[in-house]
């Protein structure tokens, strides 16, 4: 990438545009939906595929890591961590947490600057 | 960091000893255990810690790194996680390894970027 384009770094990752763009993303793929084994593939890949079209429309100079994991609401227990190595004046993360009353849904988004 | 004026890394993410650092850090960590919640939570954080010191370790140079670990009760629910990387597949990979045993399951990514 070019010397002048890293000016954008300068400001890091915005994650609450993010968070906003997520959310929207869930809420049309999984809004008013029951847990449905059949079409849950479908749905995690177009969640993932909408946030990244959206994430690379603000045109900025990073690199996008989206993750989602979908689960049946039950008496069941589930945890997530990450870990990061990078450089945090210009890198980001950002985790929307989505519910209704059948399934729970966690969205990951890491932006690394190029 | 500086411009290396190069086109690509010098010395590629080693995928293959990254999945058996993962197999390894998994197994060792939860071959034996029950899930409950405190403990599954404090193991998320130790063992997202401990891969991503490990991989460090092999020194590869300019790769940031990205550790996510799920683990998750084995109760008969359904589970779905999925992930899409906006990159270049020429210089940047991924890494993930499964873990389960009777009680539950564990899946570690490891996302490997190049800074160019």
């Amino acid at each position: 990438m070019e010397e002048y384009q890293r000016h954008s770094d300068e400001v890091g990752f915005n994650a609450e545009e993010a968070h906003n763009i997520v959310k929207e993303c869930v809420d049309g793929v999984l809004g008013g939906e029951d847990y449905n084994q059949n079409n849950i593939n479908q749905w995690t890949a177009s969640i993932v595929e909408q946030c990244l079209a959206h994430l690379v429309k603000l045109g900025k100079a990073y690199k996008y890591i989206v993750t989602c994991a979908v689960v049946q609401k039950s008496a069941y227990g589930f945890h997530t961590a990450s870990s990061c190595f990078w450089d945090t004046t210009s890198d980001g993360t950002c985790t929307v947490r989505w519910e209704n009353r059948t399934m729970n849904c966690i969205v990951n988004v890491f932006a690394i600057a190029i | 960091m500086e411009n290396t004026y190069q086109l690509g890394p010098t010395k590629h993410f080693p995928v293959v000893t990254v999945n058996s650092i993962l197999k390894d850090v998994l197994t060792n960590y939860l071959q034996e255990e029950e899930y409950s919640p405190e403990l599954c939570r404090q193991m998320t954080k130790t063992i997202s810690e401990v891969i991503k010191a490990q991989v460090k370790e092999l020194m590869i140079p300019r790769y940031k790194l990205v550790v996510t670990v799920h683990i998750g009760q084995c109760d008969g629910q359904s589970i779905l996680i999925g992930s899409r990387c906006l990159w270049n597949p020429k210089s940047d990979t991924v890494s993930s390894y499964v873990f389960r045993n009777s009680s539950l399951f564990a899946l570690a990514n490891v996302y490997a970027i190049y800074f160019e």
